[in-house]
């Protein structure tokens, strides 16, 4: 059995030893043996009541499997896939805007394409060429000169 | 590990398998300091009981938590602490006359010895809870400061200026008497 007391007299240095004495009679523990069986069955019965009381207390419910939960490897393991689940919202979302950002490009093209004149015939164009006088391009830039 | 050690252990073991006869056994073993630390921190030796009675419930309560490596007697002491504290704190204003009638006196002249006693409660009255605890504690139960700050949730250095504090004021309140006689 553990002892009443680890008192030390070293470790009270400082104390008025007349303070301490009548501290320790004032504090005594009961040294009847009795008391202490009479004490240790009031726990066990106070706990056997508790017991029962707490039966009845915690019944099983349908939210009890939650308590699970709480567990640190299941909280990892919740935290893993939250992270995950959070990586592909994240590229779903990335890839839906560069396709909106793509198709918004497309719509610009076609209006500005729509308001221009037809391009001219790259055939006619590369046909025309080779019967050009060698300063055609100059005359073209500067028609008063010539 | 000792043998007394391995022994606490197994009872502690085989009480979280649910054995109540090993949980008795533990109550066995610690509970007399068990009191001594409620009795520390309450006033009388009613509500010391009452918190051992407390602390061993919680502890049962909390046994799956406890970690069989940890000291089983620190756990205990702690919650037990706790009680006794709730237990302070519910019954402020004391009667003076918990003293057991059977104090033994270290003095001759039992006049003085009743004076005394009689100032010591009256002392330790206007003692802070908390200072009277430290005192009784390093002074009665020999804790170390450091155990002392973590049985009552307070700092190390707290505990030992408490301390000085407690046997100031507690030496101040005795020596009157002393030196009137």
């Amino acid at each position: 059995m553990t002892d009443n007391t680890r008192h030390d007299p070293s470790r009270s240095a400082g104390a008025d030893p007349n303070t301490t004495a009548l501290l320790r009679a004032a504090y005594r523990a009961p040294t009847d043996d009795s008391y202490w069986g009479g004490l240790e069955q009031r726990v066990m019965q106070r706990i056997t009541a508790g017991l029962v009381h707490g039966i009845q207390e915690l019944k099983p419910a349908w939210w009890s499997g939650f308590a699970e939960f709480r567990t640190w490897e299941l909280r990892t393991a919740g935290l893993v896939a939250a992270t995950i689940g959070l990586l592909v919202a994240g590229s779903a979302v990335a890839r839906d805007q560069a396709t909106d950002q793509r198709a918004r490009e497309m719509a610009a093209r076609d209006a500005v394409e729509s308001a221009l004149p037809l391009p001219i015939d790259d055939v006619m164009l590369t046909r025309a060429r080779p019967n050009l006088p060698p300063d055609a391009p100059e005359r073209y830039l500067n028609p008063l000169d010539y | 590990m000792s043998a007394d050690a391995l022994a606490e252990r197994a009872l502690v073991l085989a009480a979280q398998a649910g054995d109540h006869t090993a949980f008795a056994g533990l109550v066995h073993r610690h509970q007399r300091r068990a009191y001594a630390v409620a009795r520390a921190i309450v006033l009388s030796h009613d509500d010391a009981e009452d918190a051992v009675q407390e602390g061993f419930l919680h502890a049962f309560r909390a046994l799956e938590r406890f970690r069989p490596e940890q000291a089983f007697g620190a756990w205990l002491h702690r919650i037990v602490a706790n009680a006794a504290l709730d237990i302070a704190r519910r019954r402020k204003v004391r009667d003076a006359d918990e003293l057991p009638e059977t104090l033994s006196s270290p003095h001759r002249d039992p006049a003085v010895a009743d004076e005394l006693r009689a100032r010591l409660t009256s002392a330790l009255h206007t003692l802070g809870e908390r200072q009277r605890a430290v005192i009784v504690l390093h002074d009665v139960e020999g804790y170390k400061h450091a155990e002392i700050g973590v049985l009552l949730g307070i700092p190390e250095g707290t505990a030992r200026s408490d301390l000085h504090h407690a046997r100031a004021h507690l030496r101040r309140e005795l020596s009157n008497l002393r030196s009137e006689k």
